[in-house]
């Protein structure tokens, strides 16, 4: 763990071989999680069960759940988990901060709030592709601001700014809320926000995943920066390192990538926090490599979680939001608590 | 290869923090910067790594001016070492050092054997190779200093500025550094460092650049650099000076009240 291995001691730190160990790993997992994803349902709950269902329903039935009910569900849940992974990775390695996920920032607050606009003006109901669409357009107005406020200031700067916007979108969405005349609306808006990705259908896919992967390439691109900029800022830049341009890439990255996942899932936090956490230590503690492993990790919590979802009978469906938080919750104060420790405070 | 920085001015608002200042550093030569706190020194290597905007004058390193360098160009001719010693994460020795070969590798893969082979020359020099494996986190101040000059030299660049190199060491480190300094500069390197320890400025040091409120007020063999009107108006101290058969050294002693300097020098 992190924090545990501060104190002085003759650790050595894993090789570059164990990297590549641990990323073939996790891709294996996350293969294997995708595939029960997909298998795993209300139809057919575990492994035995599936072979029935595979035997017993109609292959034509089972086909049409398949591709239109859980497809997209696990697909959704690859994409949003891997994009929190990498994310929550590339935003601990930028702010130098391990606590740092991709909420700090604001965007999913801000993409919540165009999603909520959408179902509070009633758009939702009249179009449905205008709640994602709206919410995608709420982390770009986020970004702007970001930019607008913190575009050369420091690391400090762009965090408090992050927490302004993040303070400013809930308290419009507590607003719309608040003034929302129709009951059902208000317990749309309520349940929207606890995160989800049940019902999606593959329009939600092809609509969130042109962003999705364009937010990737941009974290991607920061990679290297990131290696540099753990020797601080003014060091990376006289190893060439254009902070300006990986804030940019960092920031953006992060706004339209979590931006379209909070559009098709409502708010999922955590995820971006726990896995770059547990992960770090297993590819050498090096920011770069902690992308790709982090966004496999991200991959396999989150469609696990969505499989425990599914899994745990209860009268009303676990959201997937609530499930994750309820794994993260106990996770951060279990940092905290490690912190503690290790400052002695 | 020559840094030559004419005429920089570094303003904060209507404070000038750098005025009107002109150096120039050659390969192969160790050159001290030195001069009280708030002098300008820090914010003088600061800018011109592109980290502080100029409000003028021209800084060029070889032929070209830095802004017109890229990033990159300007990484491989001109190294730095900054004044801050912090490390986040908990990288091996190794790897931090190896991020002194960035301005020459491209992508992910493995780093080429050149760079592993500068990574070695550089952990040697300051005698970090047995702790090259353990995490930067769990070494001694002393043994991180080292491994983070380990990574401004491991650029090889032609020119090297360090900010305090010696601040929070030992004695023995201390001259470890400065010797570590001086076979750099020996070896052809353009060595600027800022110093507050006077004493080693004297020892090691070809020449020494005095800045005083954001100006070179001096400049030239260390001995005449620290004279005593020098130490007395700009470091408003007394020292104690004795030449030995090993060389000279300057020890600071007394602080000048400013008053007492005033009326001295009306």
């Amino acid at each position: 763990m992190t924090i545990s291995a501060c104190g002085r001691g003759n650790e050595r730190v894993r090789d570059r071989r164990n990297h590549y160990l641990v990323v073939a790993i996790l891709g294996t997992v996350t293969a294997i999680v995708f595939v029960f994803s997909v298998a795993v349902g209300p139809a057919a709950s575990g492994l035995s069960g599936i072979l029935t269902t595979v035997e017993q329903t109609d292959p034509e039935v089972l086909s049409l759940i398949i591709r239109e009910i859980r497809l997209p569900r696990a697909i959704l849940g690859l994409l949003i988990g891997a994009t929190l992974g990498l994310a929550g990775a590339t935003l601990q390695g930028y702010l130098r901060n391990p606590l740092a996920e991709p909420g700090v920032i604001g965007v999913s607050t801000a993409a919540a709030l165009g999603a909520v606009l959408a179902i509070y003006t009633g758009l939702s109901l009249v179009m449905p592709l205008a709640l994602p669409l709206m919410a995608i357009t709420g982390s770009l107005v986020a970004v702007a601001l970001l930019q607008a406020l913190a575009g050369s200031g420091s690391v400090l700067t762009l965090v408090l700014a992050g927490v302004a916007v993040s303070s400013l979108c809930g308290a419009f969405t507590s607003l719309a809320l608040n003034l929302s005349a129709n009951p059902f609306a208000s317990l749309e808006i309520v349940f929207w926000l606890l995160g989800s990705i049940t019902d999606r259908s593959m329009t939600h896919v092809w609509l969130a995943a042109p962003f999705v992967l364009a937010g990737w390439a941009l974290l991607a691109a920061s990679a290297r920066a990131l290696d540099a900029l753990s020797l601080g800022e003014e060091a990376a830049m006289s190893l060439g390192v254009n902070v300006r341009r990986t804030r940019l890439l960092v920031v953006g990255g992060t706004a339209i990538s979590v931006g379209a996942c909070t559009a098709v899932s409502g708010v999922i936090g955590f995820v971006g926090l726990v896995v770059p956490h547990l992960l770090r230590p297993l590819v050498g503690h090096q920011p770069s490599r902690l992308l790709l492993a982090s966004a496999l990790g991200g991959a396999v919590l989150l469609l696990s979680a969505d499989i425990l979802v599914r899994l745990i009978a209860t009268g009303t469906e676990l959201k997937l939001g609530v499930v994750t938080a309820l794994i993260g919750g106990p996770f951060f104060l279990y940092l905290i608590l490690r912190l503690k420790t290790y400052y002695g405070a | 290869m020559r840094l030559k920085v004419s005429n920089l001015t570094v303003q904060v608002r209507d404070y000038r923090i750098v005025d009107d200042l002109s150096l120039t550093l050659d390969q192969g030569e160790l050159v001290g910067l030195i001069g009280p706190n708030g002098a300008g020194k820090s914010t003088l290597l600061r800018t011109v790594i592109g980290a502080c905007r100029r409000a003028g004058g021209d800084i060029i390193v070889g032929r070209e001016s830095v802004e017109r360098m890229s990033g990159t160009d300007r990484a491989r001719a001109l190294a730095y070492l900054p004044q801050e010693r912090h490390v986040e994460w908990q990288l091996p020795a190794r790897a931090v050092v190896m991020l002194g070969r960035f301005p020459y590798r491209q992508g992910f893969g493995p780093p080429a054997a050149e760079c592993e082979a500068a990574v070695d020359r550089a952990l040697n020099a300051v005698d970090a190779a047995e702790f090259a494996h353990r995490s930067v986190k769990s070494l001694s101040g002393g043994e991180r200093a080292r491994v983070l000059l380990a990574r401004a030299l491991a650029v090889e660049a032609p020119l090297l500025m360090a900010d305090e190199p010696i601040a929070e060491l030992d004695p023995y480190h201390q001259i470890h550094v400065m010797e570590i300094l001086r076979s750099r500069a020996r070896e052809g390197t353009g060595v600027l460092a800022v110093l507050h320890d006077l004493t080693l400025a004297a020892r090691f040091m070809d020449r020494l650049i005095l800045m005083d409120r954001g100006r070179v007020v001096a400049e030239g063999r260390p001995d005449d650099v620290l004279s005593n009107a020098n130490l007395e108006n700009v470091y408003r101290v007394t020292a104690l000076k004795e030449t030995t058969a090993d060389g000279s050294f300057v020890l600071p002693w007394q602080r000048i009240d400013r008053q007492d300097q005033q009326g001295k020098l009306s």
